[in-house]
């Protein structure tokens, strides 16, 4: 990936654009007539790529994630909204009052990525803090702040409905609940009804902008493929092999399409013995069975639905004997279930759609009270912290109470509104937040799937399953290929390729669940027809698609290390090191200090890392600087 | 021979042990590669239904001599697709058809035991056959024993492994009888339990393998042998090794896993390290084992490596693959191959192949068929069974024109390997398989390669035109 592309032929929708909130002023530059953004395009893509690289641009070093200068970055990529296998997505990045880290969030959507690229923008960048509560109109004017004074305080249901009435069901909205207006440090921004930015308080950051949300007025055109043939769905063609082989008859892809994301619940809790639960002090749910894909389907699903013109329709519409809503995803029935100890599906999904319509991250509100009960239990927090309250694993009644505490942040609620770490810190027991870099860890147990000891540790925004959980795929299917879960060696190279995978998934961009399937070489395919032409002036191989990974994973690490984040920041909690597994099949397996010590020493060396960080050398190896 | 008394765990008491045990049975007695074949047990459960009945089946790729690791058996059940599922056998669907068929006609039984095994042999005489559809193999009387039937049905696929009239005609052809034979791959076996079963495949084996050898050796197949020179597992070499024409000058002399292990004494990190280390090593000598049992490379003359990071680390040269112990595995960074001293080991050949292919593992292994008739089978080897087929519908053969491979002309190797990224034949040299997961992954592409070039010769001497058969299979 030498040469420097002179033109784009298709795949982007023309313009990467900069808002200004306080001057309500928008100026950017045009893809083929700016020679500095084509580069950056071919070296980044999109998405989250694109996003890193303009924040990092953009954002004046040492910003408080909380003041009017941070700034946001909303990309999508050529192949969001497009044909494609897995259009509907796109992504948010900005700096995370949660962690302190670089954010990038990728998400679905129904109609806002497609949205966003017919009415002609590719990135959005969002700097400065709006006069008054408002919300941005984007449509085919321009961009224009409507007052949101109406909609203070609103969950995120109904200010979505609200926009939906005013801009039609087929506008793409983003907009935020209470906890994000609350200063919830881990507050998402709900798109359209069904998915999420979420993870690391990106909702906090567009409520700190004054901003309730975003609707999108599309309509007319979306942008074509410069190859338009190779995304005809005849054998042999990439979108052929894509959502053939790669999807309709890849074994976990059809998975997720039969039970969404809780097609991982059983074999996680049955088979590897790798369910975090209670607050990781057992890696094994009894009476898991109520919780798995199968008991979802059975007792509270509707119907099967996913983002826009997605091959997989991996979400589930629910309704519980009260309530009804999406989800909840694995993480949901891990963090507000198997967490905290709760077995009951109905009462997981009624405590999701709570934390959805309020604006909260599930993982991270799960965890958070996980950690709450926890030290309680040992008597580090009383009923006089928690307004008078009783936590225990055994009985919890209260915890719809304790979420919305949070969300207003009233009380312990206050406290709780902060994470896990900084809850455990406040009473000097930070050992009992299962979090790195303050972001809560995610539902795989890393002493079972010890490749996700260095995802989470190495994960550029906090211990999050999505920077390279790929790793886990690898451990648990077998797939793309099979990785040994309970072994260390060779743990640094696929930590580290995984990461690299998933963060070009997330610039083109698409779906993680298509990944087990759809290889390298088959999204390098789709990608170079996407925008260029069958005679164009360039090409993606699977390689440059891995370098590009490397190159944003990179420059995430950078952005972090500037930012002040040191590489004793990565680190697992001690529990992981110092307590075994005390039930399920993998009852005894451990990972001391000293084994992922070595996967560490492996991982810097796959990634040519020193001292925790990438050296300047490395950096002008990637083309970063 | 049949081996009489087969001491199984009850199946009752523990489905698990039982199809642990049976996993190692069928493996040591070659009823199977090392690593295919699947198994699946029923229980009778407090439901008479089927559909409520809970499936025990062998994950997908799992080793069935190897069935104690974890998760390597699946709960699942017949009714219903679970989340479990995801990671069974991929012929999980047949197994559930197979059980509920039995169910169905036999409801008085307290258990099913289902084996898919490929069975060289068996599968050899079912190659006499090439249109689709139902057909079957007669045990004349002089092979007849106690568990086996005089005709054993045969199901040849229009389309290959897991497809669709497999999954209807299998069954079908189960719910009465003990043993059926899929065309072109292995058998499907069911019982109450998996001893007799065991005894039924090798009585099938040991009738089949009697009645090819009854068969004159056609003349077709001794003037191709005599294409392969004498001692020609002695004449071919890769440069570097002892007694090679062309050696390597380097004098690096690698450090083995011993070495590095006894250099950890004291150090901080020491536990964590060596840990890494035994995980590097017992993965090498698992996988040696598993080629020395199936004589694999029975000129002691593959090597077998690991890439972790920059880091290579590669089996000596003629070491014992049963035995394999830490001073016969050296480690070396990407970029010292060549200055190792010759005798060593194969550093410079798996270097290169690191340095063209993005792989976490090479093997080159020298299995004796496929080895010879690599000398003289032209520029492909073609497998005509579905195994062999489904891997790679055609194995390259790279001639470096030379006895010696030598960095000169392992241009060809090279090409051969990257044009499927899984495997590839030097003439006369072995075969080179490559891949990212783990090792045995490597062994299974090799092995599926020997026997697809077993089952070749086999084909051959039953009289059926190979060449024929080949370009048949180029049309799927």
């Amino acid at each position: 990936m030498s040469r420097v592309l002179i033109e784009f032929e298709g795949g982007y929708a023309g313009r990467v654009a900069e808002y200004h909130l306080l001057s309500e002023k928008e100026k950017g530059s045009d893809i083929n007539e700016d020679r500095e953004l084509n580069e950056i395009l071919y070296r980044y893509i999109g998405g989250r790529g694109l996003g890193v690289k303009l924040l990092y641009d953009n954002f004046p070093r040492g910003t408080d994630p909380l003041s009017s200068d941070n700034v946001m970055v909303l990309a999508t990529g050529p192949l969001s909204g497009t044909r494609s296998p897995t259009p509907g997505r796109m992504t948010l990045t900005t700096k995370s009052p949660l962690t302190g880290t670089i954010s990038t969030s990728n998400s679905g959507s129904r109609h806002f990525s497609r949205a966003l690229k017919q009415v002609g923008f590719d990135a959005l960048i969002l700097k400065g803090q709006a006069s008054e509560f408002s919300y941005l109109k984007i449509s085919r004017e321009g961009i224009e702040p409507k007052s949101a004074e109406e909609m203070r305080g609103m969950s995120t249901k109904e200010a979505t409905e609200l926009l939906q009435e005013n801009y039609g069901k087929q506008a793409g909205t983003a907009v935020i609940g209470p906890a994000a207006e609350n200063g919830v440090l881990f507050a998402n921004i709900h798109v359209d009804g069904m998915n999420f930015f979420g993870r690391g308080g990106q909702g906090t950051v567009l409520a700190q902008k004054n901003l309730k949300g975003i609707v999108v007025e599309g309509g007319g055109l979306t942008p074509g493929h410069a190859n338009p043939a190779k995304f005809e769905y005849n054998e042999g063609t990439p979108i052929y092999e894509a959502e053939n082989r790669g999807i309709a008859n890849n074994r976990v892809t059809k998975a997720y399409g039969r039970f969404g994301t809780p097609a991982i619940f059983e074999p996680m809790n049955d088979l590897f013995g790798a369910l975090p639960t209670s607050n990781f002090k057992k890696s094994h749910l009894e009476d898991g069975d109520e919780l798995n894909g199968d008991s979802l389907n059975e007792k509270i699903k509707e119907r099967d639905c996913g983002c826009y013109e997605c091959r997989i329709a991996c979400k589930r519409k629910t309704r519980t004997n009260h309530q009804g809503g999406y989800g909840p995803e694995y993480e949901t029935l891990y963090a507000l279930g198997s967490s905290i100890n709760i077995t009951d599906v109905k009462r997981v999904a009624e405590l999701n759609y709570l934390c959805n319509e309020l604006g909260l991250d599930t993982i991270t509100t799960g965890l958070t009270l996980a950690c709450a009960i926890d030290m309680f239990e040992d008597g580090i927090v009383t009923e006089g912290d928690t307004d008078g309250m009783k936590l225990s694993f055994e009985s919890k009644e209260n915890v719809g109470e304790l979420i919305q505490k949070i969300s207003d942040r009233e009380g312990f609620g206050s406290l709780l509104a902060k994470g896990s770490y900084r809850l455990a810190d406040h009473y000097d027991h930070p050992e009992y937040s299962m979090s790195v870099n303050k972001l809560e860890l995610a539902g795989y147990d890393p002493r079972v799937l010890k490749g996700m000891a260095l995802v989470f540790s190495h994960s550029n925004r906090g211990a999050c399953h999505l920077r390279g959980g790929l790793t886990s795929s690898h451990e648990l299917y077998g797939s793309p290929k099979i990785a040994d879960p309970l072994t260390i060696a060779g743990k640094g190279s696929l930590a580290a390729r995984s990461q690299d995978m998933n963060a070009y998934l997330d610039s083109l961009v698409a779906c993680l669940l298509a990944a087990p399937g759809v290889g390298p070489d088959i999204w390098a395919r789709l990608l170079t027809a996407s925008v260029f032409s069958a005679d164009g002036n360039g090409k993606y191989t699977p390689d440059d698609l891995m370098e590009v990974g490397e190159r944003i994973y990179n420059l995430e690490r950078w952005f972090n290390h500037q930012e002040g984040i040191e590489p004793k920041n990565y680190r697992l909690p001690d529990r992981i090191f110092k307590e075994e597994v005390k039930n399920g099949p993998n009852k005894g397996e451990g990972l001391t200090e000293e084994e992922y010590l070595s996967m560490e020493e492996e991982y810097y060396e796959v990634r040519g890392w020193e001292n925790g960080a990438p050296t300047k050398e490395r950096l002008r190896e990637l083309k970063i600087i | 021979m049949v081996q009489k008394d087969l001491k199984l765990t009850e199946i009752r008491d523990n489905p698990r042990q039982h199809m642990i045990e049976c996993g190692r049975i069928l493996t040591k007695n070659k009823l199977n590669n090392i690593c295919s074949g699947n198994e699946s047990v029923v229980i009778e459960g407090e439901s008479k239904d089927p559909e409520d009945l809970d499936m025990y089946i062998t994950r997908s790729g799992a080793k069935l001599g190897h069935l104690d690791e974890t998760s390597a058996i699946v709960k699942t059940s017949i009714g219903k697709y679970d989340g479990n599922m995801t990671l069974a056998s991929s012929e999980a669907d047949i197994h559930k058809e197979i059980h509920r068929r039995r169910l169905e006609e036999r409801p008085k039984m307290e258990s099913t035991a289902c084996i898919h095994a490929h069975t060289l042999h068996a599968a050899a005489l079912t190659m006499k056959y090439t249109e689709p559809g139902r057909k079957e193999i007669e045990i004349p009387g002089i092979y007849s024993s106690e568990y086996l039937e005089e005709k054993v049905p045969i199901f040849l696929s229009q389309y290959g492994s897991g497809a669709e009239d497999m999954t209807e005609n299998i069954p079908d052809l189960l719910a009465n009888r003990e043993l059926a034979l899929i065309g072109h791959h292995g058998a499907f076996g069911i019982d109450e339990e998996f001893g007799r079963l065991i005894r039924r495949f090798m009585e099938l084996e040991d009738a089949c393998k009697g009645i090819i050898s009854d068969m004159k050796i056609p003349k077709r197949e001794r003037e191709i042998e005599n294409l392969v020179p004498d001692n020609w597992a002695g004449k071919y070499r890769v440069a570097g090794l002892a007694g090679s024409e062309c050696p390597e000058t380097g004098n690096l002399e690698p450090k083995t896993i011993k070495t590095l292990e006894s250099e950890l004494e004291g150090k901080e990190v020491a536990k964590g390290r060596k840990r890494y280390l035994e995980e590097i090593f017992s993965e090498l000598r698992e996988i040696g084992r598993d080629i020395s049992d199936f004589s694999m490379d029975p000129f002691g003359k593959g090597s077998l490596s690991r890439r972790i990071g920059n880091t290579i680390y590669i089996t000596g040269a003629g070491v014992n693959f049963s035995d394999l112990k830490k001073e016969d595995v050296f480690a070396f960074k990407m970029g010292e191959g060549d200055e190792i001293k010759p005798g060593l080991c194969e550093g410079w050949l798996h270097e290169i192949i690191y340095d063209n292919i993005s792989t976490n593992y090479v093997a080159h292994l020298l299995p004796e068929h496929s080895t010879r008739y690599s000398i003289h089978c032209g520029d492909s080897i073609i497998p005509i069974d579905v195994e062999g087929q489904y891997i790679t519908k055609n194995i390259p053969v790279a001639d470096p024109r030379s006895t010696t491979l030598t960095k000169e002309n392992v241009d060809p190797v090279i090409k051969g390997i990257k044009s499927n990224e899984k495997i590839a034949y030097i003439k006369g040299l072995g075969g080179i398989s490559v891949g990212r997961g783990v090792l045995y992954e490597l062994l299974h592409f090799l092995e599926s390669a020997e026997s697809s070039v077993k089952m070749i010769k086999l084909a051959e001497k039953i009289g059926i035109n190979v060449g024929k058969r080949q370009e048949k299979f180029g049309e799927w």
